[in-house]
């Protein structure tokens, strides 16, 4: 058995003393899974993703990701690490209205050293593969929900990430629009061999998950 | 490469919203007008004072005897040719020109926009090397064996005319090319305080000068003397010094023979008149760049914490703290150049207008050929990086405030 991608050992992040948004985790990632997070609200569930994401760094224990541990690096390596290994995909899409889709998917590409030209093809590519064709130069603020949640998609997969971290990703979406991106997100999982830590409260999601945690109160508890 | 790319991204965004960004680089842009302006025009008048006080020629020292003072009487001195020898015998004094005043009265006639002209005039004897570089192209000034006989006209003369016969009479405006070849009459002997018996000579003009005295024309030394009938006393030595750097020594030497040098001291006044003008001028200009920086470092800040969002976006796909940081000194950097850039077209035109101004509808003669507003390269790069500097020095602030936004706390602002 292989060494596990993402590995949590005592993972505690503090942010006022005795209130610990993530408590003690301990938690283990193999290469390739679908793991879903659920809680209640203010149970912990987007701080443990932002400490695998290399957002926070744990007040204290370790959080390690193939090689690298999280506690123990400088803002560079944290850096080079979200840019590499990480797609964060958010609750609320944090896109640039006033910009176009394909502007939107290509900001990961001004933080790493890959050819402006080959990002740019990868982006018309995914949008493409999120079935956006021909929206590429329409500016987000006239997308409608689930086209946004779509460029979101593409925008954190721009960087070929391993690692996959989405924070209800269909949360904000009505049915029909949930399903295709649920879809897009197993088929990903499936083709892409992505690495998937997904916060949800969904049903839906968590048929396809291949493994589920619940958090309380900072804790890990099942 | 990096920087290169966080650059356009810093651009693309203040280009996105233009309105929002390139007001802020109005005030760069009227400082950096202001110190080009200001400091433009004090070259300029510092130029020209300099040449109607000491004349054109930088290397020259005009050297004069020392005037004592003893109860009501003052002696002049005047300077014989033993002196004329020992100055020019002084190490890098290439030549020495006398200025000699015949001692007749002498009046001149002349004819000018059709009405003559009659005046009480001083006329001297100058060695032709003090002139003869302003003398027009296609003539000489040197002694002639018979009429007409070469004269230099005073530039002042000209400019007294020009200010003030010229405006109550109507006549028209001289200018020193309209002047050379004219002929006038010296009647040497007379004049109307002392008439007397007088001797009529004709003379054509050769060239305008600003070494001359003002009171009068001024003809080849030989002439003169051969005029007076016997060599006379000079008033004035001009020396030539080989390079501009040697003349305040040369006038040190000058000095301890006993004589002085007005000239050098006024310019020496001048110059430290117009340091502290320009110390003046460059404070105000500072003090409008000082604000315009304010405007900015707030500005930007105010971006910064409206941003906050996609600063954190930045951060969770890959952004380093430095390259936040590097993205609003870049915008800081831009407004700086984009304003300075419009500020030196701004000061230029504005004083080229002003000179304009000034030649067509301020006293008439004041500028001739000369230039009131004269930027130099340094001025141009100087406000052009002042107004740089100072602007991003003013993004430096909001530049470490949004570089050390924590990245989940800019997320959380949206
Ligand atoms: N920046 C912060 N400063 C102080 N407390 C914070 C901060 N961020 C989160 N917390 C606290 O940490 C706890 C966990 O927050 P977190 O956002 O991880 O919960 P969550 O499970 O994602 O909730 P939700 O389902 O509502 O998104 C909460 O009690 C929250 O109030
Ligand atoms: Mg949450």
């Amino acid at each position: 058995m292989d060494q596990p991608l993402i590995e949590l050992t005592g993972a505690t992040l503090e942010y006022a003393a005795r209130a610990r948004a993530v408590d003690a985790v301990d938690l283990t990632v193999p290469t390739g899974q679908f793991l879903a997070v659920v809680g209640p609200s203010g149970s912990g569930k987007t701080s443990l993703l932002n400490l695998i994401g290399g957002l926070e760094r744990p007040t204290s224990g370790s959080v390690r990701v193939s090689d690298l541990e999280l506690s123990r690096s400088d803002d560079r390596q944290l850096s080079a690490y979200r840019s590499s290994k990480i797609g964060f995909v958010f609750q609320s899409f944090h896109l640039h209205p006033s910009r176009t889709a394909l502007e939107n998917t290509s900001i990961p590409l001004y933080f790493t050293s890959t050819p402006m030209a080959e990002g740019l093809a990868r982006c018309r590519e995914l949008l493409q593969r999120l079935g956006l064709a021909g929206l590429e130069d329409r500016s987000v603020s006239q997308l409608s929900g689930g086209q946004r949640q779509r460029v979101a998609i593409a925008r954190a997969l721009v960087n070929r990430p391993p690692i996959l971290l989405a924070d209800e990703p269909i949360g904000h979406l009505d049915g029909e629009t949930a399903s295709v991106v649920l879809e897009l997100l197993s088929e990903l999982h499936k083709s892409e061999q992505v690495t998937m830590v997904v916060v949800t409260h969904d049903m839906s999601i968590l048929n396809v998950a291949e493994r589920t945690v619940e958090m309380a109160g900072g804790r890990l508890i099942r | 490469m990096r920087r290169t790319r966080l650059t356009r991204l810093a651009l693309g965004e203040a280009g996105a919203s233009p309105w929002r960004n390139w007001p802020l680089a109005l005030g760069v842009a009227l400082g950096v007008a202001c110190l080009v302006y200001f400091l433009s025009l004090a070259s300029g008048v510092e130029e020209l004072l300099r040449k109607r006080v000491v004349g054109s020629l930088p290397n020259r020292i005009k050297v004069q005897p020392s005037s004592f003072s003893v109860g009501p009487l003052a002696l002049q001195s005047s300077i014989n040719q033993t002196t004329v020898d020992k100055l020019r015998a002084l190490p890098g004094v290439t030549a020495a020109y006398r200025q000699a005043r015949l001692p007749q009265p002498c009046q001149l006639y002349a004819s000018y926009g059709g009405q003559s002209v009659v005046t009480d005039m001083i006329v001297e004897g100058v060695d032709p090397g003090l002139v003869s570089s302003q003398v027009a192209s296609g003539r000489s000034f040197a002694p002639t064996p018979s009429e007409p006989y070469t004269a230099v006209f005073p530039l002042a003369a000209v400019e007294i005319v020009n200010a003030g016969i010229s405006i109550h009479t109507g006549l028209p405006t001289l200018t020193p090319e309209a002047i050379v070849g004219r002929h006038f009459e010296l009647l040497v002997g007379t004049s109307s305080f002392s008439p007397g018996q007088s001797v009529r000579r004709r003379c054509v003009i050769v060239g305008v000068s600003d070494q001359i005295a003002v009171s009068g024309p001024a003809l080849p030394l030989e002439v003169v003397e051969q005029w007076e009938g016997k060599p006379l006393t000079y008033y004035s030595v001009t020396l030539e010094v080989d390079t501009p750097e040697r003349v305040e020594a040369v006038a040190a030497a000058v000095e301890e023979l006993g004589l002085v040098t007005p000239g050098l001291e006024m310019a020496r006044r001048i110059a430290t008149g117009v340091i502290w003008a320009r110390i003046a001028l460059v404070g105000f200009a500072a003090a409008i760049l000082l604000i315009a920086g304010v405007g900015i470092s707030t500005g930007l800040s105010l971006q910064v914490r409206e941003e906050a969002r996609f600063i954190g976006l930045y951060r969770a796909v890959g952004a380093t703290q430095n390259d936040i940081r590097w993205i609003y000194l870049a915008r800081a950097g831009a407004l700086g150049l984009v304003g300075s850039l419009a500020g030196l077209l701004l000061g230029l035109v504005g004083g080229y207008l002003t000179q304009w101004a000034v030649a067509h509808f301020g006293p008439s003669g004041v500028l001739l050929n000369d230039r009131l507003f004269a930027p130099t390269a340094l001025i141009l790069v100087s406000g052009l990086s002042f107004g740089v500097l100072g602007c991003l020095l003013a993004g430096a602030y909001p530049a470490r405030q949004a570089a050390r936004l924590s990245p989940v706390e800019a997320l959380r602002t949206g």
